[in-house]
């Protein structure tokens, strides 16, 4: 693995969301080369985002939000991305939980790589309804 | 003389080495992913490997170069390049100062001009035309028996990539990658249910009598306090040896989407960096007063053997316009194999050690055909900086004896140290 990861905010593995005080997740990964190719999957419900879904792709930033329907709210959810350095050599990932205005409440985790074009890597963490 | 500069590269290698961070505490999905590597590496699956195909040095027309054969294919953006010393085998003096260029393909001075990062996606799908053309300037140093002065040269030179077999967005290669995205997305999701038995495994072993609420679910704060990038270290150090064989026995019966993700990206890349290049290239060295001209036109085809392995084939022409002593033109035709001796996870550097042999014969009226052959090793020193060593072998012609050579340069990417310094 030569994935080079640099944290600026630690990846607590797990955040609380107040998904009945309107918080929810805001997510943002900004790309730096030609195509971006990166995934987020759910272990409940399975794939939630890709690359090719967002209009305008390739993009030098991707954003999304997650929880702002508190129907989608499931207890224990592991949010996983997935990053492939074939086509695009640096990423920023970021989520911040934000409040029901908007406001961001605190960064989560913030973190920044880097890989050559055959390296993959991945990150995770949990959602904790309160 | 070489034992010197070899003394001073290794002392160099050294204090890069010294100087490398210490390795970091292990994430969670840092672990989680280790583990997947070593099973997958133990059943010898993949392979990595680097490009070949991008040229940083100064171009071939200038005979101080350690590029005997040109490759069709500039840096995407800027790089620079310097030939520091050239070393007649047996000799004790100091080398003679070598060349400067700078190359920049059309791309990069557009993306500059509109305020761009070369990197910007939309930018790159936009401007692909203006990636096939990239310029070169420099100097060069000029021998008084050869050039007619000893006043340094003015390089210049312009390369047009007529074909490019490695253009992203071309049908083939999208398709590769579209198929690399759709590998990371399985993988993704087959990822999320591991990491998560994973977790419950390690949770279980680790608060035997009160990882689980009176419904028998697992209690929800354990999970805001066990995987973090700080805490994860505790929450392994507190499971034994047979928790370990558990959670691997896990990933196994998980393995066949990470085993589809990594031959999905080697196809891709093997398929972008296997694609043939076709480019036309003009050089020359102009000299001032009545120092020679020289001026190259040249095409240059190269090719993916393997994803370690690529093939350069060079066919030129060259005049030297010698002002009041007239002119004389010569053919030339050279072919080189370069194969990459580490992945980007074997040697101390992302950059592989690049081992090369290459060949060239040149024709010119009413003389021998005169022969070089050339082996090189490029050693990375870091992200964007390499050092090249040369040895090179020449045949006599009527306007040398011929002989043996060594060559040290330094070769700088100038886009890639400024990824790595971002």
């Amino acid at each position: 693995m030569a994935v080079t990861r640099t944290p600026s905010t630690a990846n607590p593995g797990g955040v609380a969301v107040d998904t009945k005080a309107g918080q929810y997740l805001h997510f943002a990964l900004q790309a730096s080369g030609p195509i971006p190719i990166f995934s987020l999957a759910s272990n409940v419900k399975g794939p939630l985002h890709e690359a090719p879904d967002f209009i305008g792709h390739p993009l030098a930033k991707y954003e999304w939000e997650h929880l702002k329907n508190p129907s989608d709210a499931q207890q224990l959810e592991l949010l996983n991305l997935g990053l492939s350095f074939l086509t695009s050599a640096q990423y920023t990932y970021t989520v911040e939980l934000r409040n029901t205005g908007g406001g961001v409440v605190s960064t989560v985790l913030q973190v920044r790589y880097s890989g050559a074009p055959t390296d993959t890597t991945s990150e995770s963490f949990t959602v904790v309804i309160q | 003389m070489i034992r010197s500069y070899v003394t001073t590269l290794v002392s160099a290698l050294a204090l890069v080495l010294v100087a490398a961070p210490a390795a970091r505490a292990q994430t969670f999905d840092a672990w989680v992913e280790a583990r997947i590597q070593a099973l997958l590496d133990a059943q010898q699956i993949g392979q990595n490997g680097k490009g070949a195909d991008k040229q940083r040095e100064t171009p071939a027309a200038d005979s101080r170069s350690t590029s005997l054969v040109d490759s069709s294919s500039s840096t995407d953006f800027v790089s620079a390049a310097v030939n520091l010393a050239t070393v007649a085998a047996g000799s004790s003096g100091s080398g003679t100062t070598g060349s400067q260029a700078v190359t920049a393909s059309l791309y990069a001075l557009m993306a500059g001009l509109n305020g761009k990062t070369p990197t910007d996606p939309q930018f790159y799908r936009d401007h692909m035309n203006a990636r096939r053309a990239s310029f070169t300037v420099g100097t060069a140093v000029s021998d008084v028996k050869k050039d007619n002065t000893d006043k340094a040269a003015t390089v210049l030179g312009v390369k047009i990539l007529v074909f490019n077999g490695r253009e992203l967005y071309k049908a083939k290669n999208l398709a590769a990658i579209r198929a690399a995205q759709k590998a990371l997305t399985g993988a993704t999701v087959a990822g999320a249910v591991l990491k998560r038995r994973i977790q419950e495994i390690l949770l279980a072993a680790a608060h035997p009598n009160d990882a689980l609420d009176a419904n028998g679910a697992f209690k929800p704060a354990l999970f805001l306090t066990a995987f973090g990038d700080a805490t994860f270290v505790n929450t392994l150090k507190s499971v034994g040896p047979e928790v370990l064989k558990k959670l691997d026995a896990e990933i196994v019966s998980a393995m066949a989407t990470f085993v589809d993700l990594r031959k999905a990206v080697q196809t891709a890349y093997d398929t972008i960096q296997q694609g043939g290049q076709f480019a036309v290239v003009y050089s020359a060295s102009i000299r001032q007063g009545d120092g020679f001209d020289r001026h190259r036109a040249e095409f240059v085809y190269d090719y993916g053997l393997s994803h370690r392995v690529t093939w350069t084939a060079n066919g030129s022409w060259d005049y030297v316009d010698k002002k009041a002593m007239g002119h004389e033109s010569t053919g030339r035709a050279a072919t080189e194999f370069s194969g990459d001796l580490t992945t980007a996870s074997e040697g101390w550097s992302r950059q592989p050690i690049r081992l090369s042999g290459s060949g060239q014969v040149t024709w010119a009226l009413d003389q021998p055909a005169a022969k070089e052959f050339q082996a090189k090793l490029s050693l990375p020193v870091t992200g964007g900086i390499e050092i090249p060593l040369v040895y090179r072998y020449s045949s006599a012609t009527s306007q040398s004896s011929g002989g043996n050579e060594g060559k040290l340069g330094f070769t700088i990417d100038l886009s890639r140290l400024m990824q790595a310094a971002k």
